[in-house]
């Protein structure tokens, strides 16, 4: 149940970080300490599987690309795919969270 | 700062991915861990702490290894690439190929050039495998290729001359007499020329054979005598001086010559002088005007000089009956051959009612000057041929789709890889494809050698076998149809394995083990040796039946002996020899200078050589009998006396000529028993009285009948009179001479040559052969299509043997477990051999079974084509017989060698055996 969850998670989470912008591994497993603030923390031993699930799932497509006088690095960004699959992904955290709410009576804030 | 990258690899256990998936994976890593560590410092830590900390983010690198595999990988997929890392090379080598192509994306080039990279190391790998298929498909190639060239240089080049297609041969045809072409009569000829309006111009010719006397020694020299307009209604050029003006064709003025590029090098030197010199032939004087281009050979490749022909007065008022002009003609333009054969037929039948007795049933038949020549004979022969080679090219192809069927039951576990690799059935189908057109490529290359040598051969044919086979060649067309039908083939016979593939189930070749073939493939392969032996066998029977219609042929009695009989020919000069009596004397002492040489029995001479297909007819009638409309035509040989004894030509009655029926005794003739027949239906000829259309006015009385003797050769059935003359009573400048001789006589040609030089020094001899090889003339294209269509069948059957046994021997491999067991529970080795020759001659059965049918039906088509089979029916029992017997032996055999080996396997290590 914990490790589902956690993948449950991480999948919305990582499709909501590319909803805007292509980003890199590194960016995104920053971005989800970040703001999270630091509730969330990412095992990198999770986060690269991960990508490359959803890669091979096909709703997120992973690029090199070269910027000057850097290191190339691979960018992850949101196939059409993906797009359609981040709305439903949503909705079944809403209403996960909203179920979680009305059984353990927890307050949102 | 550490190399991040050689960290992770020398953290990270293999992946078993693809080499450049796995690098990007460990590149990714390798990233990340560095700019974790980059951060650190940036926040202060000191670089041992920042490594550390970065180190430290993955520390249970098995598990992401693991995590990573299953992520990256299906289920299948990973079962496969467990499996692969097990397998042997190739599959391996397979397997990551795949994971390559995968991930570099698909370009068409790359994947061509990659799909070859890979075909060529295929084919590497099995060098026996490859040089079967590549020869079965080289010889398969070459035969087409060869046919292909013979049927473009004969049927489908146009003629050498500017709009070849207004070119037509008018003949003259006598339906009723059995004589569908024939040789025009001069008169015919010229009326024919003066009431034409749909023919822009025709011209005759008659050939023609002269002894040139100019150089050291003296030389037959050939070529024909034309009427005006020839060189003019060819529009062929000379490439120097000219051709003949008009008054060149005026009695007297027309000792000119034009001569043939190949006889201005041999006799001239090439040398431009040549034009004006004067030539000595046959001791008259003629000038040379004129020299033709290399390409320029008509009417045959043989004419080596055209002088003009005049006619005689006696010819032009008295020769309807005589027919011995060959002619060419061009349509005027716009006007179609059918409008000129109606032009034509009523011209000749105008003739017929002004001229009942020399015309009646004599019309005309007009041929484009393209099928002229026997070409239309032949190409009957010639479509069958493509046909024959186009069997063998199937069986070719069955045998290579079914080799190939057989390594792709090998291969099988190599392609369940790929393909649950998510390699596209399409794009293993096109990898099979390219291996399989590459394989037909090599095929061809060696075809086109094949071809090459067999064209060389071909175009040193004489006329005789086959028509214009002198432009026979391997050129571009031939090369462009050798490479399509190489693609063609390729695709094939390929497509039949890789279609079998498409239907192979993955999981289930992977859980066999890549032992045993799918039933559906060995299904397959059944069915194409199935067809490869109907094949075959039809192809056999087909020539089968050729082989016992020649031999049928060739059995035919000419009328003559021919063997241990020499001929060869001589042409006096009538300057020289002016009077019939200095001709004849010459002759007379020609013969008794030869019958004294060791080894020869006796001498005939005649003006007309027997069975060489050459004619001289003349109307004849008889003087008491009333003179019917239709007067009947007869063959004239005038003999010497010892003529019939020497070619063993029988006596039917009456008695022979003998040395007293000289040119002052009374004028006496020998008939054959058709004329007997036609002439004198019932009542005795012997000292009856006949007319002859060289000299109508003489009575000749008939003192004996011969035996027929067939002129035009085996293949004629139409029986012709003949008759025959003491040579002495109507002598000839040219005449023809019979040797008989006992058996082989060594140095017989010098001695002959010395001999008639004694007499006369500047007499060449003309064409010294063995009578046989002159009547084997009349059947060269039986022979040349039987000899053709015999070694393709026999081509085809060693095919279909092979295609057998490589199935047979196969199947053996694949049960060698199942033998194994049936040895090891106590079967013996006899019942092995037993079941497996019996299950190959099942298939061997069903084949010929089909193949009769087949050979019933196509061998109908043989039939179809007039004067192909000669005394045999289509369905000749003896032949399809011999025949199967023939192929139930090849078959036994094929299917015994593996069956033998079959019943050696050890059962221990049959067993065993994977």
């Amino acid at each position: 149940m914990q490790t589902e969850l956690k993948k449950g998670t991480a999948e919305v989470l990582i499709l909501s970080l590319l909803e805007n912008r292509p980003r890199h591994g590194y960016e995104i497993a920053k971005l989800i300490e970040q703001r999270s603030e630091g509730v969330l923390e990412f095992h990198v031993a999770s986060l690269y599987p991960m990508l490359y699930r959803l890669e091979r799932r096909g709703w997120i497509e992973g690029r090199w690309l070269e910027k000057a006088g850097q290191r190339r690095r691979r960018f992850y960004k949101l196939t059409a795919a993906g797009r359609r699959a981040l709305p439903v992904q949503r909705k079944t955290w809403r209403e996960f969270i909203r179920a979680i709410q009305r059984v353990a009576q927890v307050e949102s804030s | 700062m550490p190399d991040w990258k050689q960290f992770v690899r020398a953290h990270l256990p293999p992946l078993g991915l693809s080499g450049a998936r796995d690098a990007e994976i460990v590149e990714e890593l390798a990233l990340q861990l560095e700019q974790s560590c980059a951060e650190a410092i940036v926040h202060g830590a000191t670089p041992l702490q920042a490594e550390a900390r970065a180190a430290a983010q993955i520390r249970d690198w098995k598990a992401l290894a693991a995590e990573i595999r299953r992520v990256e990988t299906t289920v299948v997929q990973r079962a496969a690439s467990q499996a692969a890392a097990r397998l042997p090379g190739p599959w391996r080598e397979a397997f990551q190929e795949e994971n390559f192509r995968k991930h570099r994306g698909g370009n068409m080039f790359a994947d061509l050039f990659q799909d070859l990279r890979y075909a060529v190391r295929m084919l590497r790998k099995s060098p026996g495998f490859t040089a079967l298929v590549v020869l079965t498909l080289a010889l398969g190639i070459g035969a087409n290729a060869t046919i292909f060239s013979v049927i473009n240089a004969v049927l489908l080049r146009p003629l050498p001359y500017p709009q070849p297609e207004q070119l037509v041969r008018v003949l003259e045809s006598n339906p009723g007499k059995g004589w569908p072409t024939f040789s025009i009569a001069p008169p015919n000829f010229l009326d024919w020329r003066a009431q034409t309006h749909t023919l822009e111009k025709i011209a005759a010719y008659q050939s023609g054979r002269y002894t040139y006397t100019g150089g050291d020694t003296p030389e037959p020299w050939a070529g024909p005598m034309v009427t005006e307009g020839f060189f003019e209604l060819l529009r062929a050029e000379p490439e120097l001086g000219r051709t003949f003006s008009t008054d060149e064709f005026q009695p007297g003025k027309n000792h000119v010559a034009v001569i043939s590029d190949a006889l201005w090098h041999s006799a001239f030197g090439a040398d431009r002088s040549a034009i004006g010199r004067n030539v000595s032939l046959d001791g008259q004087t003629y000038t040379v005007i004129g020299v033709m281009g290399p390409q320029f050979h008509f009417p045959s490749p043989a004419s080596q000089i055209w002088l003009p022909l005049v006619f005689t007065p006696d010819e032009i008022q008295n020769a309807r009956g005589a027919h011995f002009l060959g002619d060419i003609a061009r349509l005027a333009n716009g006007v179609t051959i059918e409008q000129a054969r109606a032009e034509m037929a009523g011209i000749a039948q105008r003739l017929e009612k002004q001229y009942p007795a020399t015309n009646t049933g004599w019309t005309t038949v007009i041929t484009p000057l393209s099928q002229a020549g026997g070409v239309q004979q032949v190409r009957q022969a010639l479509f069958v041929l493509f046909g024959a080679v186009g069997f063998v090219l199937l069986i070719a192809c069955a045998n290579a789709a079914n080799m190939l069927l057989a390594r792709a039951t090998v291969r099988q576990r190599e392609i369940a890889v790929r393909l649950t690799l998510g390699a596209s059935r399409g794009r293993l189908v096109r990898q099979l494809l390219t291996e399989s057109i590459l394989l037909s490529v090599i095929g061809t290359g060696l075809a086109i050698l094949i071809a090459l040598w067999s064209t060389r051969v071909i175009s040193t044919l004489p006329a005789t076998f086959l028509p214009r086979a002198q432009f026979v060649k391997l050129d571009g067309s031939v090369l462009i149809f050798s490479l399509a039908l190489a693609v063609l083939t390729g695709l094939v016979f390929g497509s039949v394995p890789a279609m079998a593939m498409g239907r192979g189930g993955l999981a289930e070749s992977l859980k066999e083990g890549g032992r045993t073939g799918s039933g559906a493939r060995a299904g397959l392969r059944k069915i194409l040796v199935v067809a490869e032996v109907t094949l075959a066998f039809v192809l056999l029977a087909g020539a089968g039946l050729l082989v016992r219609s020649f031999s049928r042929l060739s059995d035919v009695d000419p009328g003559v002996q021919t063997a241990g009989r020499f001929a060869f020919s001589l042409t006096i000069p009538e300057k020289r020899y002016a009077t019939p009596q200095q001709q004849t004397e010459f002759y007379k002492e020609v013969e008794q200078h030869l019958a004294v040489l060791p080894g020869v029995e006796s001498v005939a001479f005649s003006t007309l050589m027997p069975v060489s297909g050459g004619d001289e007819l003349y109307t004849v009638g008889t003087v008491n009998q009333p003179g019917t409309e239709d007067q009947p035509s007869a063959l004239s040989y005038r003999v010497n006396p010892e003529y019939m004894r020497t070619l063993g030509i029988p006596l039917i009655a009456g008695r022979e000529f003998t040395e007293a029926d000289n040119a002052s005794a009374a004028k006496v003739c020998m008939i054959n028993d058709v004329f007997a027949r036609t002439l004198f239906s019932g009542h005795n000829p012997i000292g009856e009285k006949i007319h002859i259309g060289h000299q109508y006015s003489i009575a000749r009385e008939v003192v004996g009948v011969v035996g027929t003797v067939k002129q035009y050769g085996q293949a004629d059935d139409h029986a012709l009179l003949e008759v025959y003359e003491p040579f002495a009573q109507f002598p000839r400048s040219n005449a023809s001479f019979i040797l008989h001789t006992s058996g082989a006589v060594a140095g017989l040609a010098p001695a002959v040559r010395h001999t008639v030089q004694q007499v006369d020094a500047q007499q060449p001899v003309i064409g010294f052969r063995p009578l046989d090889e002159i009547l084997g003339d009349s059947i060269a294209l039986p022979r040349f299509r039987t000899v053709l269509l015999g070694m393709f069948a026999g081509l085809a059957a060693l095919l279909a043997a092979i295609g057998l046994y490589g199935v047979m021997s196969y199947t053996v491999t694949q049960q060698t477990q199942e033998i194994g067991i049936r040895m090891a529970l106590g079967a013996q080795r006899g019942s092995i051999l037993r079941l497996i020759v019996g299950k190959g001659m099942l298939l061997v059965g069903t084949g010929i079974a089909l193949g009769i049918v087949g050979a019933v039906a196509l061998t109908h088509v043989l039939v179809s084509f007039a004067s192909f089979l000669f005394g045999v029916k289509a369905y000749d029992p003896a032949t399809l017989v011999g025949v199967t017997i023939l192929f139930v032996a090849v078959a036994a055999a094929a299917c015994w060698i593996p069956g033998r080996r079959a019943s050696r396997v050890d059962p221990l290590v049959a067993l065993r055996y994977e």
